[in-house]
Order: structure tokens, then sequence, then C-alpha cells
């Protein structure tokens, strides 16, 4: 035991790797956030949790790549436009894409579901998951399937830390989903669908098209799961979206837990919170033998469960919701 | 017609030969077997199409076991009364889980796996193995990417191993650090059985184990997803080595037009295989290429078919035998293949024999290729172009086989 913890006291000392540790830890973190995120969105507006979120996240990256490289729309028309704004055109229609199918799924099989039990709907949503992840993987066939995203695998140096420019492309476009939820809490719409989260029958008897925020909600939900996928699926992480990209957002469910089901604040601080304790795990655990192979992994629901022991509903959570 | 003995599967008044495929359609390898069991369609159509095996038509019982022990147990019991021989089985637990029941009724099994138990006469009476196992595989790569390091001007390269649990990984593993012994390498980092392709956290450790131990020679034997995040994160941070793992580690997405690593991958990457690529020259290949020409015109062009090729030569060749012996039993199938002198692969594989002693039947020959962008964006290849055919080295040659290299179970 000793000479391990005198190993991981040296390492710990290690600038350049601790570095490297949290600045990996928050990258990843980014993405669970930007999947809780949704998640929690879906929850709030709806009271549904939504086991489906990982298959949406890689039917998000698929029509990513679909658009970008299998279809080439509409870069097929626009054969003299820089490759970034092409690229960023395909994003666009794939999220409109995830979108849509948000609603469809809403409209299709929740919506039949409103005022069920919390645990029936919760296996409505299981089997969208089974459903959706056959279908797009598949699409997705035996291929990993590039996103054909123009950053590559280009990076620089700072300091300690190498950085992709994919990471920095993740950490803009995260503050600026996590800006833009905020915001639009403040909206009209927005305020309308916390009301419904409140009570949708209030909701209902003040105006509010409770379908419509259903609706919105889930648009909003497969939208920022899409974008999660779509950082999952670059460089560095993965050169592409494959059969294995739906189970990457499970990872996601210990940083929802632990920021409270309910809490898009909770969602964003667990995410990186679960970023940061997997990748350090990972990374400084791995000389302790007794503890075996894929610790890191073990780490995030560990760190979940101590919390959930404080405050059993997770770090922001509203003491109202009810588990599963 | 001769008098020919039968009990299952064969029946000569309706002309007909049944051979079962225990396959993984739907489960994690589905992808990857459904185009192996094209292979055998192909195959057994042609056959079929020119006279069958001395008349009698092969038909095919596939059933999906979706890389479940127990249904790949339910429907071996289901076929056994069904067929004369299975024309695969995938999967080493799966296959190791139904040897004990292949050996009461007497019936031959063609294993899709390569693991190096096989070899082993408590495994092998009943199975008919072909190509080189993970460990063997890894053997000859460690060898050649060490000549390859030495040629850049690396004399005493370092060698780093990350890998997968279970037969596949381990047993690959295992060759890679038989290898590095017999050789003199430093394995400078031993993650083998560390690669748990549903956890991130193992690939991150891994690149950063990679990274920090300063290898020239890194083998990894993984899924292709869990190989790219390795290596994408391994690179992020500027690491440069030479990159080989088993074969199934690559997919040809790596070097695909819009593939953000396929400059890295074509500089770094070394592919080894049990068979050769499907644009290859061989005849095998070109006749494979052929029929799927006429009988599947639109099939995109992949490698796996030619592994159903493979199985389905081999069994043709035991049914043949077994015709000529007039005993076409389960029995007489599984004596008549084990009686096999050669199997000739027509330059798709290495030529397989299934007698003698276990060193003596041991495959050590693989292809090795390199990575390929332009050849995969201009159609004229699947994205690796072959430099080594039936590469042997000497570490290879020199293995005298005792036991499995990884012991499943064990």
């Amino acid at each position: 035991m000793t000479p391990d913890i005198l190993i991981l006291a040296q390492e710990a000392a290690d600038s350049s790797k601790l570095a490297a540790t949290i600045w990996s830890g928050l990258s990843l973190g980014a993405i669970y956030a930007l999947l809780a995120m949704g998640f929690v969105i879906i929850f709030k507006a709806t009271h549904v949790l939504n086991f489906a979120h990982g298959a949406l996240a890689a039917l998000g990256a698929f029509f990513v790549a679909s658009f970008a490289t299998i279809i080439d729309v509409p870069g097929r028309w626009m054969p003299n436009a820089p490759a970034w704004l092409t690229w960023g055109l395909a994003v666009v229609l794939a999220l409109i894409a995830a979108a849509l199918v948000g609603m469809l799924l809403e409209r299709l099989f929740l919506r039949p579901m409103v005022g069920e039990e919390l645990f029936a709907v919760a296996i409505v949503t299981l089997g969208i998951d089974i459903v959706v992840r056959n279908i797009t993987n598949d699409w997705i066939g035996t291929d990993i399937r590039p996103l054909g995203d123009p950053w590559g695998t280009n990076f620089f140096d700072l300091g300690f830390v190498r950085i992709a420019h994919t990471e920095i492309a993740q950490f803009v476009v995260s503050i600026v989903l996590v800006v833009g939820v905020a915001l639009f809490f403040r909206s009209r719409t927005g305020i309308a669908m916390r009301a419904t989260a409140f009570d949708q029958e209030a909701a209902r008897a003040q105006g509010i098209n409770v379908g419509r925020i259903f609706a919105i909600s889930w648009a909003i939900g497969a939208v920022l799961a899409a974008v999660g996928g779509i950082f999952a699926s670059t460089f560095p992480r993965r050169t592409g979206v494959d059969q294995a990209t739906a189970f990457f957002a499970f990872k996601a469910f210990p940083a929802i837990i632990l920021g409270g089901l309910d809490s898009i604040v909770g969602a964003v601080i667990g995410g990186f919170v679960i970023g940061l304790a997997e990748v350090a795990a990972g990374t400084y655990l791995e000389q302790f033998e007794f503890l075996g192979t894929g610790f890191g992994g073990v780490v995030p629901y560990i760190v979940m469960l101590i919390v959930l022991l404080v405050r059993p509903y997770g770090l922001f959570g509203t003491e109202e919701i009810r588990r599963v | 017609m001769m008098d020919i003995k039968t009990d299952v599967g064969v029946d000569l008044e309706a002309g007909v030969i049944k051979i079962g495929l225990l396959s993984d359609l739907t489960g994690p390898f589905g992808p990857l077997v459904s185009l192996i069991v094209a292979g055998q369609e192909v195959f057994w159509q042609n056959v079929n199409d020119n006279g069958g095996i001395n008349g009698l038509q092969v038909e095919l019982e596939v059933r999906d076991t979706q890389y479940v022990v127990d249904n790949h147990v339910q429907f071996y019991e289901e076929l056994k009364d069904e067929v004369v021989a299975f024309g695969h089985s995938t999967g080493s637990p799966h296959t190791v889980a139904i040897v004990p029941q292949l050996q009461e009724d007497g019936i031959l099994a063609i294993p899709l796996t390569w693991y190096s138990g096989w070899s082993d006469p408590d495994l092998n009476s009943n199975l008919l193995p072909h190509g080189a196992p993970y460990c063997i595989e890894a053997q000859n790569m460690i060898e050649y990417l060490m000549k390859q390091a030495q040629a850049n001007g690396v004399d005493n390269p370092k060698l780093a191993i990350a890998s997968l649990p279970g037969d596949y990984g381990l047993d690959s593993a295992a060759g890679a650090k038989i290898a590095a012994e017999a050789l003199g390498l430093e394995v400078v980092y031993d993650g083998s059985g560390t690669i748990i392709p549903t956890d991130e956290s193992t690939f991150t450790a891994n690149a950063d184990a990679i990274v920090a131990s300063g290898a020239d020679i890194v083998w990894v034997t993984a899924t292709p997803g869990s190989f790219s995040s390795i290596y994408g994160q391994a690179i992020a941070k500027g690491f440069q080595a030479l990159w080989g793992g088993a074969g199934p580690t690559f997919n040809p997405a790596f070097v695909a037009p819009d593939s953000p690593i396929k400059d890295a991958i074509a500089r770094d990457w070394y592919q080894s295989g049990y068979y050769s690529n499907w644009f290859d020259d061989n005849p095998g290949s070109t006749e494979a290429r052929e029929l799927f020409a006429k009988y599947r015109p639109d099939a995109p062009p992949q490698d796996f078919y030619l592994e159903g090729f493979i199985e389905g030569i081999i069994m043709k060749a035991a049914l043949e035998r077994a015709y000529e012996n007039g005993d076409m039993t389960q029995a007489g199938v599984l004596a008549a293949a084990k009686s096999l002198e050669e199997v000739d692969f027509n330059g798709m594989a290495p030529p397989e024999r299934y007698t003698g002693e276990p060193n003596e039947r041991l495959q050590r020959a693989i292809y090795i290729s390199r990575p390929d962008p332009e050849g995969l964006a201009a159609g004229t290849s699947t994205g690796l172009q072959l430099i080594e055919e039936l590469y042997v080295s000497e570490t290879a040659q020199n293995f005298v086989f005792e036991e499995a290299c990884y012991k499943l179970g064990g």
C-alpha cells in the first residue's frame, strides 16, 4: 500500500499531469453537462425520466454524419463554400431533424401517457430507447461514421496542456447553450414551461398550451442530446459515431442524479464534477491493483451515492421530486 | 449413386445437406457476422448452382445467438437434430460452452474466433479452427513492428500493451508479452485487460499511460471505437509511435475521407489479418469478388465476406471427403474433416491442415497491410493495402504450443 500511496503523491505533484487531468475532466464534463441538461429539461417540463436520451444523442450525431458526409447536404450545392460553413449548415439541419424526432416521439408515445405513473412512463422511454437505438445502429452499420467536422486533429499548447480545437469548440458551444437555456427560462415560453412543470392543471387553466410545452421540451432535450452526441463522437474522444455512442450517454446519469433531477444548474455542475472525478480516478488510481480494472468508471456512481446519502434529492434538486 | 450412410442433416432422396450456423446477427458482432454469413450464402449458392456436393444441395440453417451463451447452447440443442455439422460457431466462451455436447454428439463445428485454445487437444477434437490465433498474430506483429522501429533508427524499441479483457484481448496481449520476452523488448506499459468498451474512463487512462510510457511500439487489442478513442487522445497529446493491434481493432472508417485521424493512422498503423483483403490479387479473393458481382451486385465491398468463403471451403472439403468415404453421418463428416491434410484457399488465406500434433496444425501465418486512404477514396481498396503475405516471424515459428496463451475461464 505505502509505495502505491507514495507514487500517487508523486503523481499528484506532477503539475503537467495534473493540468492535463483537469483539462481532460472538464472536457468530458462539458459533454456530460450537455447531456444532463437535455435530460433535466424534459424532466422539468413533463416529469418524464427519459431513458432514451442516449439513443437520441447517438441519433443526433448520426444525423450530422448523414448530412455532412454521407449525403453531403447542403455541401453538394455549395462547392465553393468554406468547410466550416457547409458543416455548420449540416449541423443545423441535423439539429432540426433531431428536434422533429424528439417532438414526434413525445406526440406518439408520451402524450397518451400523461397522468400515468412516473414508473410506467419511464418504462415507455426504455422501450423508445431500444427502438431508436436499434434503428440508429442499423443505419450506422458496421463502420464508425465520421462527422466531417472542420477541426480535424488540430491542437495547440497552453502551458502544460495540449488542447484540441474540437475541445475549444465544445466549451464555447456548451457555454452558449447553458446561457441560452438560462435565458429561455426567462422567456414567455420558458416561464410557461416552469408553470407547467409546477402544476399542469393550473397551467392549463391559465391558458397555457401544455401539449405545446411538452413538444418544445422534447425538441430542446433532443437538440441538447444531439449536441452532446456530436462532441462525444469527435476527435480526440472518438473519430465518429458508432454503435457504442448510445451507451456513452448513460454515463451522464450520475451527473443528473448528483445535480438533482430538476435543476439545470445542478446538471451543469454535476456534469463537470462527474467528468473530473472519472478522469482523475482513471489517471491516479490505476496503480491500486486491488481496485481492479476500470475503477474510474465506477467512481461517478460512488460520488453519486455519497451525495445522495447526504442530500437525497441531489445537490440542487427540489424535494418534491419523486425518484424511481 | 454409391451407397452412402446418413443420419441427421443429409437427405439423399430430397438431395439436401443441412449445415447449421450459430451466428451473432444482432449482438455486438452482428454487423460483422452478418457479412460473414452473406459470404457463406454466396459461396454455397455458387456450389449449389454448380452441382452441389455430388448432386446434393447445401442449405444453411442460420440462428441468431445475439452473442449470448445461453442462446448459443439452446440453438445448438435445436439444430443438432437437424444439421450434419456447424458451419460456424461465433464466440469463444460460446463455443467452449458447446464443446462437451459436440464431443458427446460427435458433431463438427468451425469456430468463428481466433482463440489459441482451439489447439488444445481437450477442445480441438470436434473443431476446425482456421487462421493464426490472436496470440500468434501478436507474436508476428511485435517482431515485425520491432524491425520497423529498428529500421527507423530505434535500436531498442519500448513496448506498450493495452487490451480488452476476455479471450480476444488477453490472448493477444499474452502473445505480445511472449514476443517481448523472446525479443528482449522492454514492456514499459502493460494494460492487458484494462480497456472496457463501455467505460470512457478506461480509454483516457490507457491513453495517458501509453503517452507517459514513452513507448516506441503500441499494441492495442480492442474494439474499433475504444481503440480510436485511445489513439485519438494519445496523438492529441503529441504522442507518436508505431501502432498495431489484433485484426478486428481496425475499421476502414479510420481512413475514410472525412475521418479526422486518416493521415495520422496512415502514418502510424500496421494492420494484421487472418486472411487477405477483398481487393487483393490472389485467385481466391478474385473469385469471391466475381461471385458477389454475380449474386449480390449491390453489396458494398467488405473484407469480412472472405471469412464466409473460408468457412465454406473448409466445410465443402469435409463434406466431399465424407461423401468419398461413403459416410455422411454427423460422425462421418467429423471423421472426414479430421483427416484433411490440407485445405487450400486459393491464396485467400494460408492453407490449413487438420491432422497431426497441435504444433503441426497450428496456423502461424498472417497477412500485414497498411492503411490506404487513397485506395478507399478511389474505391480500389477497402482501406487497406497488403504489404506482407503469409508472414511468419521467428518468434511465432519457434513458439511451441503447450496450452492456450490465455486460459479461458481460468
